[in-house]
């Protein structure tokens, strides 16, 4: 029987791994998606340029046709021919040595920046998507949400006006205050300062930040600031950038510490048995995730007592006000106590 | 009387205090009213000191938390549960039968013939329609009843929080939840009730990796399947006074198979589809209390057996008018179902099945309980040599073994066929019941035919390897 039948196993394995590989990419809302992303294109190739003619407005960084073309990874001539496009359409004039975007063509690309910040606030605040992932979200999503769909989330998420990373969001009449503060590889020794933004752009830079535990409101104190490298300390921890990495994190001068950063010790570090006061929950930790923690009690001032280890893992159950409450390692190195 | 010039100067006067004032404004109020409740109620709330209480509930916690004692322990609540479940029901599910099966049955197929019914009426309506619902209630009814209360007791007492505490560490691994381990022990009784249990689960992505995995859970209905599979085929392969371990060591194996499936696809599914992390974990140890028994049978017997059982009798009826359909209404010589079976045989025995199980699966897809009485009808049509003339056309199922397992070898049955069956019992699509339950709770058609594909696609494939090797071999 299995030599008749053999013969259907090729094809069959075939067909059978491609369901499964459609299954696995998210059905028929994947295909839907990708269609409308390639009927889309040419808006997201233009949507694409007025942002970066906008990100570059500034006469020390003229725009140039290469530049563009760089940037969006098409030909010189195509973005020669995108150019004249924007013109046609009033979004840009060019002239001999630079692009400029009309007034028309920099509320278009505020629009484009305010959706891909609310998007970005919406998954930091309401997925469980890694900060890593945020931006990438946030790059493929900001050309395919309507007007009506973006106005809706910022309803749903409070009218938000900073994204996760501290950015400034435009408002729907597309006006956009300056992002005050000062780059941190500019900050003098021993000042103290807060962290208001971190630049998302490129990805490996990004991570490496979010690696070393720094978050918009994260309050850091400049030990050695060098053209070699900026040492400074962060939520009790050391940390050691280069200048260039430095460069992409916006900081604030503070006169002191807020107290919860004084001298910092997190839960994890309570033994069983041991008992403690809450200082406070890191900013690392935002919107739900947060609300969820001062739900079960995780207040400053509360007393709190480690009281039994999991038989597998990190998984700690706390006495807090009486009840016994099970938290993971990840939440307890946010949390702080004294 | 504003002027939208006005408006839209407050609005941009609003919106620049708003930038001033920084991200975390609203963080700072919220926890300033927590702080200030909080220090409100510890003035004003008495709270009453139960040292005794207290201690005794830190003995319990040492002891079921145990880095030895823990997992034992946890192993032996559960061992418990499922044999009183499959122990005790035996008896109800047989009086059950009797009346509504053996009984009432009959009567009313005579009734129907005496009221002048055409035969094929009568058949649609007693031998298929009611003869599948009556199967129903009488195969879930009794294992619900009983698995239910005593889960429900063991929640209540405060014991099965701590067995989701002492697994989380597994479950974070595999991206999911903690309180996995409670709605996966749930879907061991009714993959439905599993789901719906997935509510006490408070991410929404954690939550979905709950629904989608519970399927590989065995249910109750397939239990049956397993033991009486296993006993034929595995069982038969050693020496009698060794096939009643081996058999049920053959159906603990594929319950752990299971689980791991379970695992995996939580996994794999955490590092795709449902990327993310643990958004808001928190898992609440209540104090132990003694368990409130009258309430806890109302509940689950009400919130639960009811309910599960009555979505199953819904689509039980309009499957028994397909299963019996299929049978005795002939295209040309031969039945819809022979049509189908000689179609779908030639990939059946590809994956290691025949087309008489790809064919029950499909129509008994109300409740996996009357899976084994489609396939015996089946092939008592399909081989009519058998002399069980009475039962063709018929769901039924035969008190012994022995017999059960005659008509499957005639049925072309080898060892293959049983393990295969073993294994695509444990990976096929949840019942209807299930799959409606599924979009209830998600709300989603794409989620509903993830978690309805995903098992079945790979049961084909695992059945098809295992076929695969068992040729080489």
């Amino acid at each position: 029987m299995l030599t008749l039948t053999a013969d259907f196993a090729v094809p069959g394995l075939i067909i059978l791994s491609i369901v499964i590989a459609g299954v696995f990419s998210g059905g028929s809302s994947f295909i839907k998606k990708w269609k409308r992303r390639y009927q889309d294109s040419k808006r997201i190739i233009i949507e694409d340029a007025l942002k970066h003619l906008y990100e570059n407005r500034y006469p020390d960084f003229p725009t140039s046709r290469t530049g563009l073309a760089g940037f969006l990874s098409i030909s010189v001539d195509e973005a020669s021919e995108l150019i004249s496009k924007l013109s046609a359409m009033g979004l840009a004039k060019k002239s001999a040595v630079k692009v400029e975007l009309t007034h028309q063509g920099e509320l278009y690309a505020l629009k484009i920046i305010r959706f891909h910040r609310l998007l970005e606030r919406y998954v930091a605040d309401q997925t469980g998507l890694q900060e890593t992932e945020w931006h990438r979200f946030a790059e493929s999503n900001e050309h395919l949400i309507s007007q009506d769909e973006a106005e809706d989330l910022a309803v749903k998420l409070g009218n938000p006006i900073f994204d996760p990373h501290g950015d400034l969001i435009p408002s729907v009449t597309g006006s956009l205050p300056a992002q005050p503060g000062i780059p941190l590889s500019k900050l003098g020794r021993k000042k103290i300062a807060k962290i208001v933004h971190i630049e998302d752009e490129p990805e490996t830079v990004y991570s490496q930040i979010v690696a070393m535990g720094l978050h918009p409101g994260s309050e850091i104190s400049m030990i050695d600031n060098s053209d070699k490298r900026v040492v400074f300390t962060s939520e009790g921890e050391e940390c050691v950038l280069s200048p260039q990495i430095a460069y992409n994190i916006t900081v604030i001068e503070v006169d002191s510490f807020h107290k919860m950063f004084e001298r910092t010790r997190t839960l994890s570090t309570l033994k069983i048995g041991e008992k403690a006061k809450i200082k406070g929950i890191s900013p690392g930790f935002r919107g739900q995730q947060r609300r969820r923690l001062l739900d079960l009690g995780i207040i400053r001032g509360a007393e709190i007592t480690a009281e039994l280890k999991s038989s597998f893992g990190d998984t700690i159950a706390y006495d807090i006000k009486g009840t016994k409450i099970a938290l993971r390692k990840s939440q307890t190195d946010m949390i702080f106590i004294y | 009387m504003i002027k939208d010039n006005d408006k839209t100067d407050i609005l941009e006067d609003a919106n620049r205090l708003r930038y001033e004032m920084g991200p975390n404004f609203h963080e700072h109020v919220v926890e300033s009213i927590y702080a200030d409740a909080a220090e409100i109620t510890g003035r004003s709330v008495l709270q009453q000191n139960q040292p005794g209480k207290f201690n005794f509930d830190r003995v319990i916690d040492k002891i079921v938390t145990g880095k030895i004692t823990g997992i034992p322990i946890m192993f032996l609540m559960l061992a418990i549960v499922f044999w009183l479940t499959v122990a005790g029901a035996n008896v109800p599910s047989a009086m059950i039968a009797s009346v509504l099966v053996d009984t009432l049955h009959p009567v009313l197929r005579e009734f129907g013939q005496g009221v002048g019914l055409p035969w094929w009426l009568n058949g649609v309506i007693f031998d298929g329609a009611y003869l599948a619902a009556a199967w129903v209630v009488s195969v879930m009814l009794p294992p619900m009843a009983i698995f239910f209360p005593l889960f429900t007791l063991l929640e209540d007492f405060g014991y099965l929080p701590r067995v989701a505490f002492n697994l989380d560490g597994l479950f974070r691994k595999a991206g999911a939840h903690g309180k996995q381990a409670l709605t996966m022990s749930m879907g061991f009784g009714c993959n439905a009730a599993g789901i719906i249990s997935a509510r006490i689960i408070d991410s929404p992505r954690e939550r979905l990796i709950a629904i989608i995995t519970n399927n590989f859970s065995l249910c109750n209905g397939r239990w049956p399947t397993q033991i009486l599979i296993s006993t034929i085929f595995i069982g038969s392969l050693v020496p009698a006074h060794l096939a009643g371990i081996v058999s049920a060591a053959a159906v603990v194996g594929i319950t752990l198979l299971g689980i791991s499936f379970m695992f995996i696809v939580s996994f794999v599914l955490s590092k795709t589809i449902l990327k993310g992390e643990a958004s808001a974990f928190s898992l609440e140890l209540p104090p132990y209390r003694p368990p409130q028994i009258l309430q806890t049978l109302y509940t689950s017997l009400i919130d639960r057996t009811l309910f599960v059982l009555w979505r199953a009798v819904v689509f039980a009826v309009p499957a028994g008018i397909v299963i019996y359909s299929s049978a005795n209404f002939h295209i040309g010589d031969l039945s819809i179902a022979e049509h189908f079976i000689h179609w779908a045989n030639p990939f059946g025995l590809l994956l290691g099945l025949n087309g008489i199980i790809l064919l029950a699966y499909i129509i008994a897809i109300p409740a996996n309980e009357i899976v084994v009485p489609t396939i015996l009808m089946l092939t008592t049509l399909m081989v009519k040599s058998l002399g069980l003339g009475s039962g063709a056309g018929i769901m039924f199922e035969l008190d012994s073994v022995a017999d059960t397992a005659m008509i499957l070898h005639a049925g072309g049955w080898t060892t293959l066929t049983g393990i295969n069956l073993m294994l695509f019992s444990l990976l096929h699509n949840p019942c209807s019941t299930t799959i409606y339950t599924i979009y209830k709770e998600t709300g989603s058609v794409k989620w509903t035919v993830i978690a309805t594909f995903l098992p079945i696609l790979m049961g084909f494939l695992i059945c098809y390897l295992v076929a695969s090797l068992w040729g080489i071999l």
